[in-house]
């Protein structure tokens, strides 16, 4: 099944309290190919979480139409993985527990074989040994390590993310950035990513878009050349072309 | 008596989020305390009826009013030897615990589908509040009424008190369940049953914990007072007995094993909770 997303004509309006409707994003079109990873970059409330929110089938636009796979989106579609910005772990579950939550609601895998599997992942993650520990017991970095983990457990075709590294300090978001490339690179899901930070966006994706001021609307696409597999690291000390794409962007974005 | 009836010691349930982990471990190590902290207590509930049997034999006061420390546990050890204590124990106890299980029970379940309901929360909301304002000790009398001056009556009191406590802190922990998990679960297609057994049901235990360590005490004031006003047995009969005839070492030894009770109830539930919320830091 394919598993390219296409996005037409979007706009959506939220009602406000004062009575002026706020539109949040306006006439969105964007076409993302099976296998691409699309970071989307704009300034603070410019819709782009709204854009993410209505791909993932939480919100429904106002106007326009969203395809994921060959399906329109109604409702939450089954074959996404989605990774928010909060670990949001149930604190009562423990590491493994928590990877296999997705397993467990979905429920077409028996117990044993969910449990292996989280496994793997925990152990694909870094975080071989602390399948019983609590999400209390982790710190911030392992926790995003966790959710890292639990977004895989479907083997989803699509991924979206929500700024899903923006709470970790700047050296941990490094090595779970390249972690999450390196698992991506692997499996080349269709990756819709959400970020305020450009050089995750350049260092990350595909192709970059950036948003406008809100109401938000595509002002720019940048596609990056860079070469794969990427060491994030490698990318922001030593390579010129990621110094090129970064001034690029920064030059369009109106913060 | 005036009831805070939301325990606000449900920390991993408040609406702001979990608190900083820091913050919590210091506040409990500082309530919990070490070995050292047992033997200060120890020394200062010497200290305290060290003090109280001096000023009884100083004769700073009354005797009969307030009998010496020795001579409650005179009074205590004779109701334990002749075995005369155990049918009132046994009495209270059971009004205690029918009341409380019932009341834990309904008002749990109660708590959890009104909680779960924003269209029922906001119709009981007002009524709850007015049911939580009524001083339910003075329903005794129309308990006597409507189930007889046995047991019974006794038990629907303890009932009362604890019902309302455990209702509206289930309430309360429904409505703080973490919306981020509620996101989460619906982005994994979660059924609305799912997200009951695994999300919301979790999410409120730490609460009604809480609401039960919170109730039990006034579940045993409740068969205590009850059996002031209507019983033929039990710890609060011995009060009223002891007191008719200005035997109030009697008293006092009621008091005692009450208190004991209680202690008891607690760290039994302290160890459960703690076992149970195993998942706290």
């Amino acid at each position: 099944m394919s598993s390219g997303i296409v996005v037409k004509d979007v706009t959506h309006t939220f009602p406000a309290a004062g009575g002026a409707a706020v539109t949040a994003i306006e006439e969105v079109s964007l076409e993302i190919a099976e296998h691409e990873f699309v970071a989307i970059v704009g300034p603070s409330g410019c819709g782009k979480s709204t854009l993410l929110n209505i791909v993932s089938g939480l919100i429904t636009p106002s106007a326009g139409s969203v395809t994921v796979g060959a399906e329109p989106v109604r409702g939450v579609p089954r074959d996404v993985g989605y990774m928010p910005a909060r670990d949001s772990l149930l604190p009562w579950r423990s590491c493994l527990d928590n990877v296999g939550l997705p397993l467990e609601i979905r429920g077409d895998v028996s117990r044993a074989a969910r449990r292996e599997r989280a496994g793997e992942l925990l152990g694909a993650v870094g975080l071989g040994g602390f399948e019983k520990a609590f999400p209390s017991a982790l710190s911030h970095g392992m926790r995003q390590r966790v959710a890292v983990a639990r977004t895989f457990a479907t083997q989803p075709s699509v991924l979206l993310m929500d700024e899903p590294f923006s709470a970790l300090d700047a050296q941990t978001k490094i090595t779970i950035q390249d972690l999450f490339l390196s698992i991506w690179e692997a499996q080349h899901q269709t990756v819709v990513l959400i970020t305020h930070d450009v050089m995750e966006a350049v260092a990350l994706a595909d192709r970059v878009v950036v948003f406008s001021r809100r109401p938000g609307r595509i002002k720019s696409i940048h596609d990056i050349d860079l070469p794969r597999p990427r060491s994030v690291q490698h990318l922001i000390f030593e390579e010129p072309r990621f110094q090129q794409h970064l001034r690029d962007i920064w030059r369009d974005l109106d913060v | 008596m005036s009831d805070q009836l939301v325990v606000s010691g449900a920390p991993s349930a408040s609406p702001a989020g979990t608190p900083p982990p820091g913050r919590r471990t210091r506040l409990r190590r500082a309530a919990g305390g070490g070995k050292a902290m047992v033997v200060y207590r120890v020394l200062g509930m010497v200290a305290f009826l060290g003090a109280w049997e001096l000023a009884v034999r100083a004769e700073l006061v009354n005797p009969l009013f307030l009998p010496a420390p020795s001579k409650v546990a005179g009074t205590l050890v004779d109701l334990v030897r002749t075995g005369d204590l155990w049918p009132h124990v046994s009495e209270t106890l059971q009004a205690t615990f029918a009341g409380f299980v019932a009341g834990v029970v309904v008002g749990a379940l109660l708590g959890f589908v009104i909680g779960l309901s924003p269209a029922l929360s906001g119709f009981t909301s007002p009524f709850i509040t007015m049911m939580n304002s009524m001083p339910r000790i003075a329903l005794a009398p129309l308990f006597v009424l409507w189930v007889g001056i046995d047991i019974k009556s006794r038990i629907l009191l303890v009932f009362s008190l604890v019902v309302f406590i455990v209702l509206t802190n289930t309430i309360a922990g429904t409505q703080s369940v973490d919306r981020d998990h509620l996101t989460l679960a619906r982005l994994f297609s979660a059924s609305r049953r799912q997200v009951i057994v695994k999300i919301a049901m979790p999410s409120v235990l730490p609460w009604i914990l809480a609401a039960m360590r919170l109730s039990f005490a006034y579940a045993l004031a409740g068969a205590v007072v009850g059996e002031m006003f209507l019983g033929q047995r039990g710890l609060g009969y011995l009060i009223v007995a002891g007191s008719g005839v200005f035997n109030i070492s009697q008293v006092f030894a009621a008091l005692v094993v009450t208190v004991i009770v209680a202690f008891l109830f607690d760290n039994l539930m302290a160890v459960a909770e703690k076992r149970i919320l195993r998942w706290r830091a």
